[in-house]
């Protein structure tokens, strides 16, 4: 709501007043590069895998070196315990491992003399009830909206991620939620995107329901803060509350996915 | 040990009195002489014993009692002619002093006019008084005066940079500044985000800061009071004035009630920003409504000698619009009811009825869905003050103030054709007491002391429920109260302490302790002021903040007082600051107390400043070395980090120059290290998007900030009743490129590739206005 309504004003303002930008030289200090860990594991089929790779310097170009030799193991509570093999440089993969819901998993990265941990349950998966386009009325003009229904499990503290795919591609469009205020209940989200633009007749749009944890729920919370930019308004940026403990950046995605084609006809 | 100090001094303050010659006071109002405004601060000295005298206090009464005799009395007010009265004292006499205003400036300032030296032998640092002619005068944007934008030109006073009115006070943040308008707080002092304030400059009569060290009537938070009173409005003529100017326009009227015994005074201003809109190519932008008003109105009647009342108010809005979809809105309203009372030539009593109120409301309308969100603030506020002038050397000021808070977090409805939502975050109401008593004393002709303490409390009052919050923020346990139950009652007591020591009559050595506590917060986690940052108060989980602050100055005069130069160091204790979790949300969570961290802080600086009161040119140079710090578990480790406010070095020079009767020209010049901020310290890639990386908090710097605003000021006429002029002003008059923001982007020519874009909101802005008065 803020965001809406900083954009709206500060719009307005520099409308009406005088504002200009421009691309100014500003050194930047540098700071010793970090760990970035990228780890999934899911109920669906495997192998899963975790990429490692590091931090560059700001006035660099874009070329992030990925971390190998690094000692990656995931155990679950039932005794399951694998140490995962670099496939590609930076990936690391699971063979046997599979993702079972109520598990609790648990990640340890050695890399460098330093060791890495997190430890999360995934949750169960829940089913999605309905998907389908509705049209949503703003500003004089009607714009197609992706609707999806599903139920929450009640008495329990439930996050969700939402991921859409075109044609079984990434549409770079995704909704995070939490039950907060309706525990229990039925949920109805709703999404309108750039993404869509563009789609039509005959394609397929695929949504993903995964079941998160807190701590998974407030890194791309965090995260999602620093996607929404900075400038008028903005608080001071923060790197995403990880869920991996001893002092990397990224996340370890312990989730149960469900999913439902719609097919646009 | 402090009830022995106090003890000690209250049998000093007695004694002198009770064995000394027969004495009688002589007490009364000093006024302008042509409107009848009542003249607050002015002095009056004893010819014969230029070391005794008095001020009146802020409704203009004075009060001096001397022994039996013949005197002449000098009273003088800056800008105005003295007067010397001779008085013969064998009773207890009433005298109402009138003062004229200085009609040519030039001449008589220099020729006639004792220059006081009242920086040096009063008790008072830290303490800014704005004379509201050279407010007038000092170039601001758009040539809308501001004494908001005045008073950061001011040593220890920093701006909250361009688009914020807000400005912090020695370190301290923006919500710990007391915003009074005849005495009724105000929570939202800015307009159009922070780029005018609230105060039309045509309304106001007496703005004073106190820096730190306000005397114990004054309490509820940390850092500053800024201590604003509306005119009373000429009780001799009716008189009509106002200006044109390129955003906004201003219309006053004033007049008697009843001659000599009451007058009102009322006030308008409004802004036509969105004039320039209709200009635009696109539809959208032309039906955006954006503009704000301002509406003062005071009135005030004297019943007889010894009892007068004074009704004020306040109300301003502001209106933005997009279309018929969107609309937000915000605005304060103030109202003050008050009545002196003088129960005795001696005894002098305010007693005030206060409310005060601020909400947004904030509405978008579809065809399918209306949403709608509210939220206020409301205060009732009592306050009774007594001053008892018991000698020259001795004054007493005691009493009690009592508020009562609500505030309602955020309403909000939504109605569909399918749906209805009526959701509202549970109202808190609070109660804020406090009982004060202050002394001023001479110890002798070298030594003055004002100490004092204030002893204030807060209680959450119920119906309320209140959570505890486990390390997720979610509530594990909570506390329900029922209407008119207090969930609990935090207590402090405030001691104040300052002394003078005169060295001679040239200079002076000052020092002063402060405590203050402060139990109402705002909470915003961004760098703009938005009317939709929300009040707390203090409850189980926030406690009040407190500050102790210890403050030592040398102040010396130059050339026959006509240069003032002060120099000041100041060390600030804050504890319980309050700052925010990583990604918290503070907008409509009803668990939003979950979202907060506590610690302290720590404030510290060197301020100096030269001031030419007097002669054609005048003005001032001043300088502040300051840092300022918080420690906060769960922020930068747990270390020290700057607070966002936090600027190294800042420079103001404001010079005046009457280059004749009819052209005054006027110069301000600003300069400061940028303010601490985040930037990034590399970037890494995760999910096929590029982040930043960033580590210590507020370790980067903005770039300086400097800037030139040029004014001229051409008076076509002035008689005794009319009166017109035009002002011109250049804002940015050497076209810097200040940062407003630095935002941190793809090279759109080099994906790979990233940059720094600044935007800068206000290069050179030229404006004029008109303003007049028949």
């Amino acid at each position: 709501m803020k965001k809406i309504f900083n954009t709206l004003i500060i719009s307005a303002l520099i409308i009406t007043f005088t504002s200009c930008e421009k691309v100014i030289d500003l050194p930047l200090d540098n700071a010793e590069p970090v760990l970035v860990v990228s780890a999934n594991i899911s109920d669906q089929s495997g192998p899963y895998s975790v990429t490692l790779s590091k931090t560059i310097d700001y006035d660099q170009p874009n070329i992030f070196p990925t971390v190998s030799g690094a000692i990656v193991t995931i155990k679950d509570n039932n005794g399951a315990d694998e140490i995962l093999t670099e496939t590609t440089p930076g990936t690391y993969s699971t063979s046997t491992l599979q993702g079972t819901p109520g598990n609790t998993y648990e990640l340890t990265i050695n890399e460098d003399g330093k060791t890495y941990t997190s430890s999360a349950m995934m949750p169960n998966p829940i089913n999605i009830d309905t998907v389908y386009i509705g049209v949503f009325s703003a500003f004089g003009e009607p714009v197609p909206i992706l609707n999806i229904n599903f139920y929450d499990t009640p008495n329990e503290k439930n996050y969700y991620y939402l991921n859409y795919l075109i044609n079984g591609e990434e549409s770079g469009d995704y909704s995070l939620l939490s039950d907060q205020l309706r525990d229990g209940e039925l949920i109805e989200t709703g999404t309108i995107s750039d993404a869509y633009e563009g789609v039509g007749l005959g394609d397929t749009i695929t949504v993903q329901l995964q079941s998160i944890d807190f701590g998974m729920y407030e890194y791309l919370r965090t995260r999602e803060e620093l996607d929404s930019g900075g400038g008028f308004g903005a608080s001071t940026p923060q790197n995403p509350t990880s869920n991996i403990t001893g002092g990397c950046l990224g996340y370890f995605k312990v989730y149960s996915q469900t999913t439902r084609d719609l097919i646009l006809q | 040990m402090m009830k022995q100090i106090i003890c000690a001094l209250l049998l000093c303050a007695l004694s002198s009195t009770a064995f000394a010659q027969e004495k009688f006071t002589l007490s009364g109002h000093i006024k302008d002489a042509q409107t009848g405004e009542e003249l607050i601060g002015a002095t009056l000295r004893v010819k014969e014993n230029p070391g005794q005298g008095t001020r009146a206090n802020s409704y203009g009464f004075y009060s001096i009692t001397l022994p039996k005799g013949n005197y002449t009395l000098i009273a003088q007010y800056l800008g105005f002619e003295n007067k010397e009265i001779s008085v013969v004292l064998e009773k207890n006499t009433t005298q109402e002093i009138k003062l004229s205003p200085n009609r040519n400036t030039i001449k008589e300032v220099v020729i006639t006019e004792t220059k006081r030296n009242d920086q040096i032998t009063n008790t008072e640092m830290g303490v800014e008084k704005l004379d509201m002619k050279t407010v007038n005068k000092i170039p601001v944007l758009f040539g809308e005066r501001d004494i908001l934008k005045t008073i950061q030109l001011l040593p220890g006073v920093k701006s909250a940079g361009e688009g914020n009115a807000g400005f912090y006070v020695r370190g301290g943040s923006a919500d710990q500044n007391l915003v009074l308008l005849d005495e009724a707080p105000v929570y939202n002092a800015s307009h159009l985000l922070g780029f005018f304030s609230v105060f039309n400059s045509d309304a106001i009569k007496d703005v004073k800061l106190y820096k730190g060290s306000a005397p114990s009537p004054y309490g509820g938070r940390l850092s500053s009071v800024l201590d604003v009173k509306m005119k009373d409005g000429n009780n001799q003529n009716y008189s009509v004035s106002g200006g044109i100017g390129l955003i906004a326009s201003r219309l006053n009227i004033e007049g008697p009630i009843v001659k000599d015994k009451g007058s009102f005074f009322i006030s308008g201003r409004r802004t036509y920003a969105d004039v320039f809109t209709i200009f635009s190519k696109d539809t959208t932008i032309q039906k955006t409504k954006l503009y704000f008003y301002d509406f003062n109105a005071k009135a005030n009647y004297k019943i007889n000698d010894k009892n007068r009342i004074y009704l004020s108010g306040y109300f301003g809005k502001d209106v933005l619009g997009l279309g018929e979809t969107f609309g937000i809105d915000w605005g304060n309203a103030t109202g003050t009811l008050r009545w002196n009372h003088i129960f005795n030539d001696k005894l002098f009593s305010n007693t005030s009825l206060i409310f005060s109120n601020f909400d947004y409301n904030i509405g978008f309308d579809t065809d399918a869905v209306d949403f709608n969100i509210n939220s206020r603030i409301r205060d009732w506020n009592l306050k009774q003050d007594f001053q008892y002038y018991a000698s020259t050397r001795s004054e007493f000021q005691f009493g009690l103030n009592s508020i009562y808070h609500t505030i309602i977090p955020g309403a909000l409805s939504i109605k569909s054709d399918n749906l209805t939502v009526d959701q509202k975050i549970a109202t808190r109401y609070g109660l804020e007491n406090a009982l004060y008593a202050s002394h001023k004393y001479n110890f002798s002709k070298k030594v003055n002391v004002e100490y004092g303490a204030r002893l204030s409390s807060f209680s959450p009052v119920g119906p309320g429920t209140y959570y505890t919050y486990d390390a997720e923020g979610s509530p594990i346990d909570s506390t329900v109260t029922k209407k008119g139950e207090f969930l609990k009652t935090y207590v402090n007591i405030e001691p104040r302490f300052a002394i003078n020591y005169i060295v001679n009559k040239k200079s002076s050595i000052k020092a002063s302790y402060t405590r203050n506590t402060q139990n109402l917060h705002l909470l915003s986690n961004t760098t703009a002021s938005n009317p939709t940052d929300l009040w707390v108060g203090s409850s189980n989980n926030v406690k009040p903040e407190i500050s102790d602050q210890v403050a030592v100055g040398y102040f010396r005069n130059f050339a026959d007082n006509n240069y003032e130069f002060s120099g000041e160091i100041y060390y600030k204790h804050m504890q319980n600051q309050i700052d925010y979790k990583n990604g918290a949300e503070l907008n409509f969570n009803e668990n939003v107390e979950s979202q907060l961290l506590y610690g302290f802080g720590r404030a510290y600086g060197l301020e100096l400043f030269v001031k030419k009161k007097y002669g054609r040119l005048n003005g001032w140079l001043g300088y502040t070395l300051a840092k300022t710090e918080r420690k906060i578990e769960g922020i930068n480790n747990g270390e020290f980090y700057n607070a966002k406010q936090d600027r190294r070095h800042e420079v103001s020079l404001v010079a005046i120059y009457e280059l004749s009767k009819k052209l005054t020209v006027s110069s301000s010049w600003v300069y400061y290290t940028g303010n601490a901020v985040t930037f990034p310290r590399g970037k890494y890639t995760i999910d096929n998007v590029v982040y930043s990386y960033y580590s210590d908090r507020n370790a980067d710097r903005m770039p300086d900030y400097h800037r030139l605003d040029l004014g001229l000021t051409w008076t076509r006429k002035k008689t005794l009743r009319r009166e017109s002029s035009w002002n011109f002003s250049i804002y940015n008059a050497y076209n810097r490129d200040n940062a407003f923001s630095i935002d941190f982007r793809e090279n759109p020519n080099d994906p790979s590739q990233t940059q720094a874009v600044q935007t800068t909101l206000f290069k050179i802005i030229p404006s004029i206005s008109y303003n007049f008065k028949f």
